[in-house]
């Protein structure tokens, strides 16, 4: 049993109090407590602020190993054939990618790995705990749901006739994909993965995440989670601000990819810092992840812009963990912290958010110093 | 409720009325005529006397679906994947906030029927809408979703034989396309309609409306020979034709007349760089107009100068086409080509409150499109 | 209404010429006679020649307007060489040269349709040589389905690299085509109304079954002899009726071509012979074939050579030999019977069309000219002008 003592925590359920005591045991939260504990535990740290560890929902950490020759390590898109739901992520992950240890010192200790926006549908998205270690060991869920896109993403990836030219090309793929499943559900005569593959989405067992940045994507994407009573996320979502009313009187969430205004994207132009605000206040289930196209860590340098820009970090945090823990379904275990729910969180040095002040983590009941430090208990 | 009055309003219909008023509500004209008076909590607006025409409809547009000036992001019109498209849906694509919108809005187009565009490989390019062309999300502007199959004949839809041999290289392969996803669709509704289990197909749903008339096959043909075959074929299937562009079709006006088929003409100035405008004249809605054939004159908005109707008209009036049908060829008769006519192309009670605050004589240089309302609403 | 007075009649059957009245009516022939008297217009023929309008059995008139470039090339579909489901009516544009220059000659009605490059090219259609709309001007659709063996289609797909690349390819592409239309055919008849026995429709099998039937006859392009052997054979196989286009080489085989029934379409055999499958063409194969009993017609392949030579062609074959009563009937009633029109046209009878040529010569003649054409009883052509 370990406990941190004297801690400001951002439980995510409430405002962000001191508590004597935040204990837990094997990879349980066991107390939040004012009181002091009666039972022996491992004192861990002592005056330390405590947030839930960051998630960080669709990258591509992993897939696209960094500091290495481009073909061999990169692992993102196929550029051979744009219809592969049935593609499983995971075995595409290098654990050894430098990526996820930068990620983990930032804070995000919960990864969401999938494909990325050139593949209409480019396979499954798989959560795993930033943990050192093969990914097999750390899989939180290997198929949260699968990876669609729309727009012009998939416009001239390559030659390939099979890479729809048009927005009314995709959506007709799409559409045909989908009653094409329902046919193969009802007539089980013969096995295929690809199709085996969405039957959950159409089921709604689990969630389409459609990459649609463009208001008309994203009424588009709207347009098919109605025609076939299928869950959908939204991912991008610079002017799904324009369609607020239908994302909440539908249930979509939004994952918005704020550092797309660092791309020159054209179909990014209206994202702005404040679309974040905007959208949770129209109601909107809104979380944050990052541009596919940059590297995963790229993500972080954007929340410290926001706390530039006047945000909370106290707000920011609520994104980052509890909504999005709520969009990607793992809002039972993790995205807040509370007796009983997974013990994943950071611990900072000081109320100043910054990743130079993580003093460790701690990744599902098991401490990890940051690089260099001992355990550390402050003064 | 709006109370619109002090104009002169040209119904299109029902002749021109002075001193004419026009009661909105919800959008659509509550009631029409001259001196209105309003019972209820009204909102007045006065236009000063002048002259009213309902919003003209653009027969043939590519507005938001080839967006102007942003490049390949914006070209969802043409894809050439499959010659035969027709589970594309031109509303699938289709960009509200594409600025072309306001410029044909400027020209008094207040509906437009958009289209996936005719192209190389694209023999049958997919569905077309007749939508409104103000707002921001085009589920909430469509009057109707599938109002037309597209497709193309002749030179412009088939590769080159002799430089690009991919198929359909001749116009009998763009021929056969048509023809064998008839033949294919009449089977697929034969046996949905017998209950026989099959595999759900897109592509062959989207042509039963097409099967059963309920839906006009709109074929771009220029050469009268494609002309002829688009005839040949609509006939073989039993099939409703609707004819785009028609460049020679002053040359077959009699054919067209005794065939009743529909067409969608124009753009007036359009150029003869392609051989089958080799014989295009200016004449062709005249022509086509004298011999008894229902035209429309289109803007190819999107595509072409998108606030031209104007000028499209009055060049054609100029070759002889009379004005009150040039009017209709912009209003009325474009809604009752794609049955639209029951909530707008003119001014009438029922209809939506679409039209035009004008001033300056209709088809001239002087011709004014002030205010533009849709639905009652201003929006421009 | 029209008379043709005191012109000398010529009659394909007994191959002489008569002088004779001919009274025209509604666009048909309605009355012949030695001696007719109506109030009606009347062209005197006396001293003149008078022929059924002539056929030119084989032609790609109107599909090859080369003269607008790419886009008025439709002669073959490049991209496929197995294309039954196409249809020459489809592609005809009845405005080209090639029609004016057929007017003016005395041609009256052509075959038009896909060309050579491909294995099966598609169906011909009969039409006349006046009108401005296609369907207006048919004598008969469907008149033929086109394939084609030897160098063409080796060529035009081979030296890309797409099958077929050799002959044996070309010949098993043909008859796996022709098995599966037999397999399609099969399925249909036993499914007849009843949906759920039907297998998916196929446009390109659909195309073939009244070729299977012996409804429509299959016309090969073959020059070189064992390329109609090639075909011969196939013919056999599947018990269809064919007709040989070119047959440049068929004077070496003409006993085979006899004893198959195979009727073949001659020329155009004004030419050194460029591709090496034609090295052996020759004017003499007309006399031979008809000797050895094999019924013949003549062709220009326009506008491959002009249609305006078809006259030439046939003075062509009579010098080298040709009876000239068959000369005159290859390019008249020998391809209507051929293509199975001959109700229409192809001869001066009672009940036919009104397609007549009068010259003051013959078609046989190196100086031939036609002073009045007429089709579907009106005069469409004067040399001294209408």
């Amino acid at each position: 049993m370990k406990v941190i003592k004297n801690a400001k925590v951002y439980t995510m359920t409430g405002d962000a109090k001191v508590y004597e005591s935040l204990a837990w045991e094997g990879n349980k939260i066991t107390a939040i407590s004012s009181n002091k504990l009666h039972a022996e535990h491992e004192l861990v740290g002592e005056n330390v602020v405590i947030t839930p560890g960051f998630i960080n929902p669709i990258s591509n950490v992993g897939l696209k190993e960094q500091f290495v020759d481009k073909l061999p390590g990169d692992d993102t898109e196929d550029k051979s054939y744009p219809i592969n739901p049935h593609f499983d992520t995971i075995s595409g992950i290098n654990h050894s990618d430098k990526g996820f240890e930068k990620l983990r010192e930032m804070g995000f200790l919960i990864n969401g790995i999938g494909p990325g926006d050139m593949n209409l549908l480019g396979g499954n998205i798989v959560l795993v705990k930033n943990r050192p270690g093969f990914v097999e060991d750390n899989i939180i869920n290997g198929n949260i749901g699968i990876k669609s896109v729309l727009g012009s993403r998939t416009k001239g990836v390559s030659e390939n006739p099979a890479f729809p030219k048009t927005r009314t090309r995709a959506v007709a793929a799409l559409r045909q994909i989908l009653y094409t499943t329902k046919d193969y559900i009802s007539d089980k005569n013969s096995f295929s993965l690809m199709f085996e593959a969405l039957v959950p989405i159409v089921k709604k067992h689990r969630p389409l995440f459609i990459h649609a940045n463009r208001a008309d994507d994203v009424f588009t994407a709207l347009r098919i989670k109605e025609e076939f009573n299928i869950n959908i996320v939204i991912v991008g979502g610079a002017e799904a601000h324009k369609a607020a009313l239908k994302l909440k009187s539908s249930n979509t969430p939004v994952l918005l990819t704020l550092n797309s205004m660092l791309t020159n994207d054209i179909e990014v132009k209206e994202m702005r810092l404040d679309n974040l605000s905007t959208l949770a206040k129209l109601g909107v289930l809104t979380g944050i992840t990052s541009d596919y196209q940059l590297p995963a860590s790229a993500i972080y340098d954007l929340l410290l812009k926001l706390v530039d820009n006047g945000f909370e970090v106290a707000d920011l945090l609520q994104f980052l963990t509890l909504n999005n823990a709520k969009i990607l379904g793992i809002d039972n275990s993790y995205g807040s912290l509370e007796e009983g729910k997974n013990a994943t969180f950071n611990i900072f040095r000081t109320d100043e958010l910054s990743h130079e002040n993580i003093l460790w983590s701690v990744i599902d009941g098991e401490v990890f110093a940051k690089k260099g430090e001992r355990n550390y208990v402050a003064d | 409720m709006k109370l619109f009055k002090n104009a002169v309003i040209n119904t299109v219909t029902s002749g021109v009325i002075t001193n004419g008023s026009i009661l909105v509500e919800n959008g659509l004209i509550k009631d029409i005529g001259k001196d209105i008076k309003c019972d209820f909590d009204c909102e007045i607006i006065d236009l000063e006397g002048k002259t009213i025409y309902p919003g003209f409809i653009d027969g043939h547009s590519h507005l938001g679906l080839n967006e102007r000036a942003i490049g390949k992001v914006g070209q969802d019109g043409h894809d050439e994947t499959f010659p035969a498209a027709p589970e594309l849906r031109a509303f699938d694509g289709i960009n509200p906030h594409d600025d072309a919108f306001d410029i044909a809005i400027r020209g008094g187009i207040t509906t437009a029927i958009i289209s996936p565009s005719s192209g190389i490989g694209a023999v049958i390019a997919g569905t077309m809408s007749a939508v409104k062309t103000k707002g921001d999300c085009i589920d909430e502007m469509i009057v109707d979703s599938f109002v037309g199959m597209r497709g193309t004949m002749g030179p412009s839809a088939k590769f080159p034989a002799l430089i690009m041999p991919k198929f359909p290289s001749s116009r009998t392969s763009v021929s056969a396309v048509i023809r064998e996803l008839l033949l294919k669709s009449k089977q697929y509704m034969l046996k949905k309609e017998a209950g026989i289990k099959q595999a759900y197909m897109i592509s062959f749903e989207n042509m039963i409306p097409v099967l059963k008339q309920e839906v006009p096959l709109v074929i771009h043909a220029n050469l009268k020979e494609d002309i002829f075959t688009a005839i040949r074929i609509a006939k073989e299937y039993n099939v409703k034709l609707v004819l785009l562009f028609v460049a020679e079709g002053h040359l077959v006006a009699k054919d067209l007349a005794k065939e009743g088929i529909d067409c969608l003409v124009g753009p007036v100035y359009q150029g003869h760089t392609r051989p089958e405008y080799r014989y295009h004249s200016k004449k062709v809605a005249a022509e086509l107009a004298k011999h008894g054939v229902r035209i429309s004159l289109i803007a190819n908005s999107g595509n072409g100068k998108s606030d031209s109707i104007n000028v499209q008209a009055a060049l054609a009036i100029a070759q002889g086409l009379d004005e009150k049908t040039a009017l209709k060829a912009i209003t009325i008769n474009v809604a009752k080509i794609f049955n639209l006519d029951k909530c707008v192309g003119s001014l009438e009670v029922g209809k939506h409150a679409d039209f035009l605050v004008t001033e300056g004589r209709i088809f001239s240089r002087d011709f004014l499109i002030g205010d533009v309302y849709i639905l009652g609403e201003k929006v421009n | 209404m029209l008379l043709i007075k005191n012109g000398n009649v010529f009659d394909t059957k007994t191959g002489e010429y008569n002088k004779l009245d001919i009274l025209i009516n509604d666009g048909k022939i309605e009355k012949i006679s030695s001696s007719i008297n109506e109030d009606v217009e009347v062209i005197d023929a006396l001293g003149m020649n008078v022929y059924p309008g002539f056929i030119d059995a084989h032609t790609h008139m109107g599909v090859m307007e080369l003269v607008i470039g790419p886009d008025g090339y439709d002669n073959n579909e490049m991209a496929d060489p197995i294309n039954p489901q196409l249809r020459g009516i489809d592609c005809i544009n009845p405005q080209t040269r090639s029609y004016e220059d057929a007017r003016s000659v005395g041609v009256t009605t052509v075959v038009a349709g896909p060309g050579s490059q491909n294995i099966i090219g598609g169906t011909h259609v009969a039409l006349k040589t006046s009108g401005y709309r296609v369907d207006d001007m048919v004598v008969k659709n469907h008149v033929a389905m086109k394939c084609a063996f030897g160098e063409n289609p080796k060529k035009s797909y081979g030296d890309r690299g797409i099958a077929p690349n050799t002959r044996r390819a070309q010949v098993a592409m043909l008859r796996d085509t022709l098995y599966k239309a037999k397999e399609y055919m099969k399925m249909k008849d036993a499914a007849g109304d009843d949906l759920t026995k039907m297998g998916p429709v196929d446009i390109k099998l659909e195309a073939l079954i009244p070729v299977l039937k012996r409804e429509m006859p299959i016309k090969g392009h073959a020059h070189r002899a064992d390329d109609i052997l090639n075909f011969l054979r196939v013919a056999k196989e599947f018990n269809l009726r064919i007709i040989i286009v070119h047959a440049t080489e068929g004077h070496l085989i003409a006993d085979k071509l006899a004893s198959a029934n195979a009727a073949c379409i001659l020329g155009p055999s004004f030419s050194d012979g460029l591709k090496m499958e034609m090295k052996n063409v020759t004017f003499k194969t007309h006399k031979i074939l008809h000797e050895a009993g094999v019924k013949i017609a003549i062709q220009t392949d326009a506008p491959i050579s002009p249609v305006l030579d078809l006259p030439l062609m046939a003075a062509m074959a009579v010098k080298e030999g040709l009876d000239e009563a068959e000369a005159i009937r290859a390019i008249t009633i020998n391809a209507a019977e051929i293509y199975g029109f001959q109700d229409r046209v192809g001869s001066i009878d009672e009940g036919k069309d009104a397609d007549i040529v009068i010259s003051k010569s013959t078609p046989l003649d190196f100086e031939y000219l036609a002073e009045i054409v007429i089709i579907n009883g009106r005069k469409i052509y004067s040399r001294l002008g209408v």
